[in-house]
């Protein structure tokens, strides 16, 4: 019996043993199980909150009193700050002291250790500040182009679409005087120093529409300085575009992007190559070709109106791009647009053509513009050149108004 | 020991064991769990997106289609070729895709290959470069570097370029090379080339017949003229249309000292005075008296105003053009800032230096000038008090009127009501009453 007690002590005592230090493993590893799990969820949801700010998170207490230490920081920070242009405001020597300029790099390491949130307390306490002025507000804005938005563009981006008052950036008013946009900066710093297209759009993905209808056009101009980069460009402007709004957006800047802004118009030769190769999908062509007239060189209508045939446009707006080149080139070598009026076949981009040039060329020439205009059959062409025309009887002074009359009734045309 | 005494032993071990092995799956479980959980965050991890995003972009990285960085350029292959090679097309395709063409190995080689390379290489690179697809900025840059050395071994190809360049490009030239020079040197061929460019209509073929491509060469020919035959240059002048003939005065700003007088009396015989005078506010014979970064003492200025001839009428059309500028300046440097209330008493002091008779229309003008461009409230408040500190100080009604004009025919953001304040302090009677009744 002793025997049998013993045994069976004997045997509770090493499964104890051996269950605690089962049970102690299974205890770490549920535990780094939460920790995993905590860290999964955060990549899924978010993406932001690291698994240590999970831990942290959970310890509502101490994050708290973090907070509070963090905010007691930044608003020491700002004292200081205000008071080091407060204390030297009165030197003659002012910004070039070296004291300041001690001050000044002490006070700059300690912005660079502020996170986000931190930067926003510290930007709303500058501007609620009553000392605010222009020299301070220059001096913040230098640090939030050269610190904060080197360090948390994401963040900044969308602090400054959220809050455009902090940052001189509101609705009404341009940046003041010697002020830079800082998110101008932003666009400039990412697109052309360093080449970061996705992270420039990534910016831009998380503004307002305003923002982003403000300064989308900035990657263009820093961005788009060589053929290939205008196709990587273009890549990336359709993976933004993925809202009806973005896609608008987007449609707008196409003419640029494909036609350029720049002084040099480049030349029919450049620019179908680059159309061809681009794949432009039948919307982005038509989008792209918007105003069209005003981007080439008036010289190649001739060879853009042979393209705009073969571009497979609907016909709507193909007269429509049609009839505004040959406006302008009329306007501007009549002679050559009557040349090719002569020479090309019979199709609705030709009719379009014949409409404008009968249009521009009737003050100065009113017969061949009407012999031209017979060569239309009765529509849309043929009445958008008359009225035109009528109008341009209208505006001129030196005109009788029995004249436009007599042309209204004539081609029958309401008055 | 009886059979019966082994069952407790045995069923605590039993127990025991059933325990233990339980809790070794679960801890084997976990173990696996843990694993793929570590897999996955790894996975995650080092996506691009969450590489380059701390945040993320739900608009672009949701897009299951997001096309990653393009692939970096390949590495081009050794440029050493470059610094000797006499091919130019291949030169041109290799800086093409070059964003800043112009600090490329390839560009000064280019820039050389230029003055080496005889006219008719130059004229074919230049006609074969019409047919290649060029990026626009490179394809200007190669233009110019080619008709430049054209401009002298073949001066006909190089200007027929320029003319067929500006035509195509539908616009007025900036510059259009050394012509002038080219005049100079043989003024027959010159001529003869000009003369059968216009025999050819290619300065006509706009809707009435007025191209401003024509005015580079034609302000050559003028100023070529001026000193030698005065009637000649005049009926050059009048052959071009009025309206173009403004356009000349970028064309026409080194006016030889020995020909400013009758390059003036050209001008006023041929132009309207405010328009003649914003060519001569532009131009060699006054333009450093009138540099705002110069602080040009006013007595050389009124000097030199002096030696040009100019009437009162003139002068005062002169300064009102200068004072105007510097209030356009202001308003752009004021932006942001209070105004600079003694930037704007110093320039209305040098002027009165200059030509005192002039000081108050043209100061009148320049606070129209600097409230248009500013367009606040702020600068409303600032030019007021100028306008009537100076009115109450001495001045004349000059200082007030174009403000109270402007704000009559609606060109000026100046309230109406604060218009018909300025207006009722106009010491001419018949004048304040006219600019009231405007106001009303």
């Amino acid at each position: 019996m002793r025997g049998s007690l013993l045994a069976c002590t004997l045997f509770l005592l090493v499964a104890a043993l051996l269950g605690w230090r089962e049970h102690r493993q299974l205890s770490s590893k549920k535990e780094a199980n939460a920790k995993l799990l905590a860290e999964a969820a955060a990549i899924a949801t978010d993406g932001v909150r690291t698994a240590r700010e999970v831990a942290v998170s959970s310890d509502r207490l101490d994050q708290r009193n973090e907070e509070l230490l963090k905010k007691s920081e930044v608003n020491a920070l700002v004292r200081d700050y205000f008071g080091l242009f407060r204390d030297f405001d009165e030197d003659p020597k002012g910004e070039a002291n070296e004291e300041f300029k001690r001050l000044k790099a002490d006070i700059r390491r300690r912005l660079e250790a502020l996170d986000p949130s931190a930067i926003g307390q510290f930007m709303a306490e500058c501007y609620s500040n009553p000392d605010l002025n222009l020299r301070i507000k220059r001096d913040i804005n230098l640090y939030v182009r050269t610190v904060f938005i080197s360090k948390y563009p994401l963040e900044m981006a969308m602090m400054m679409s959220d809050s455009p008052q902090l940052f001189g950036l509101n609705e009404e008013a341009m940046p003041e005087g010697y002020v830079q946009d800082p998110f101008q900066h932003l666009v400039y710093y990412y697109s052309y120093e360093k080449k970061d297209l996705q992270l420039v759009f990534q910016c831009l993905a998380r503004v307002s529409e305003a923002f982003q209808s403000k300064y989308i056009g900035g990657v263009l101009d820093y961005y788009a300085d060589s053929p290939s980069k205008r196709v990587e460009l273009l890549e990336v402007m359709r993976i933004f575009a993925s809202t009806p709004e973005q896609v608008e957006l987007v449609n707008e800047q196409l003419s640029n992007l494909v036609f350029g802004r720049g002084e040099a118009r480049p030349k029919f030769v450049e620019l179908s190559d680059w159309i061809g190769s681009a794949n432009l999908s039948m919307d982005e062509l038509v989008a792209a070709t918007r105003a069209m007239q005003e981007k080439v060189r008036v010289g190649e209508t001739g060879q853009w109106l042979d393209w705009l045939a073969k571009s497979e446009m609907p016909e709507e707006f193909l007269k429509e791009r049609a009839f505004a080149l040959s406006a302008e080139w009329a306007e501007k070598d009549y002679l050559a647009a009557g040349k090719w009026l002569n020479s090309a076949p019979e199709s609705p981009g030709k009719s379009a053509v014949t409409s404008a040039f009968a249009a521009k060329v009737y003050p100065y020439n009113p017969e061949v513009a009407m012999q031209w205009l017979q060569t239309l059959p009765q529509g849309p062409d043929r009445s958008k050149a008359l009225q035109m025309i009528y109008q341009g009887i209208q505006q001129n002074g030196s005109l009788d108004r029995t004249v436009a009359e007599s042309f209204a009734r004539k081609h029958g045309l309401k008055e | 020991m009886k059979i019966i005494h082994y069952v407790p032993p045995a069923v605590v071990l039993v127990i025991a064991a059933a325990w233990l092995s339980n809790l070794r799956s679960s801890s084997a479980a976990l173990d696996q769990e843990n694993r793929s959980l570590q897999a996955k965050i790894a996975e995650s991890r080092s996506t691009p997106a969450f590489r380059n995003a701390p945040l993320r972009a739900p608009t672009i990285e949701a897009n299951p289609t997001r096309v990653e960085k393009a692939p970096q350029k390949q590495p081009k292959p050794s440029a050493d070729w470059v610094s000797v090679s006499r091919d130019w097309q291949k030169l041109v395709r290799f800086i093409n895709d070059e964003a800043n063409h112009r600090y490329t190995a390839a560009w000064k080689r280019l820039e050389k290959l230029a003055s080496e390379m005889s006219a008719d290489e130059l004229v074919k690179a230049y006609t074969e470069l019409a047919a290649l697809a060029v990026h626009a900025p490179l394809r200007e840059d190669l233009e110019w570097v080619m008709l430049k050395e054209l401009e002298t071994t073949n001066p006909e190809f190089a200007f027929s370029q320029y003319i067929a360049k500006y035509q195509s490009e539908g616009k007025a030239p900036a510059r259009i090379g050394t012509f002038n020079q080219w005049l100079a040197r043989d003024p027959v061929a010159a001529t003869t080339w000009y003369e059968s460019q216009l025999a050819s209509g290619v300065f006509y073929t706009r809707l009435g017949g007025k191209s401003p491509v024509l005015l580079p060469f034609e302000s050559a020919f003028i100023l070529s003229l001026i000193g030698s035959d005065p009637a000649a240059a005049e009926q050059r002048m009048k052959n071009i249309p009025p309206e173009l003939r403004s356009g000349l005065g970028g064309y026409m700003w080194d006016v030889p000292k020995g020909n400013a007088e009758a390059f003036v009396d050209l001008l006023r015989q041929t132009m309207p005075m405010e328009e003649y005078m914003g060519i001569l506010r532009k131009n060699s014979l006054t333009e450093k008296s009138f540099n705002l970064s110069n602080d040009k003492n006013p007595q050389s200025v009124a000097k030199n105003l002096d030696s040009l001839g100019f009437s009162p009428a003139e002068r005062s059309s002169l300064m009102a053009h200068e004072f105007r500028e510097f209030a356009e300046y202001r308003s752009m440097r004021d932006r942001g800032n209070p105004p600079s209330r003694e930037k704007f008493d110093a320039h209305r002091r040098w002027i009165q230096a200059i030509d005192p008779s002039s000081a108050d229309r043209a100061t009148g003008f320049a606070l129209q000038t600097y409230l248009e461009k500013a367009r606040t409230t702020g600068a409303q408040d600032f030019v007021e008090r100028i306008a009537v500190e100076y009115h109450g100080a001495g001045a004349g009604d000059e200082v007030l009127i174009p403000l109270i004009e402007g704000s009559a025919n609606g060109n000026s953001p100046f309230p109406r009501e604060r218009a018909r304040m300025l207006a009722m302090m106009i010491s001419d009677a018949a004048l304040r009453e006219d600019l009231l009744q405007r106001l009303n």
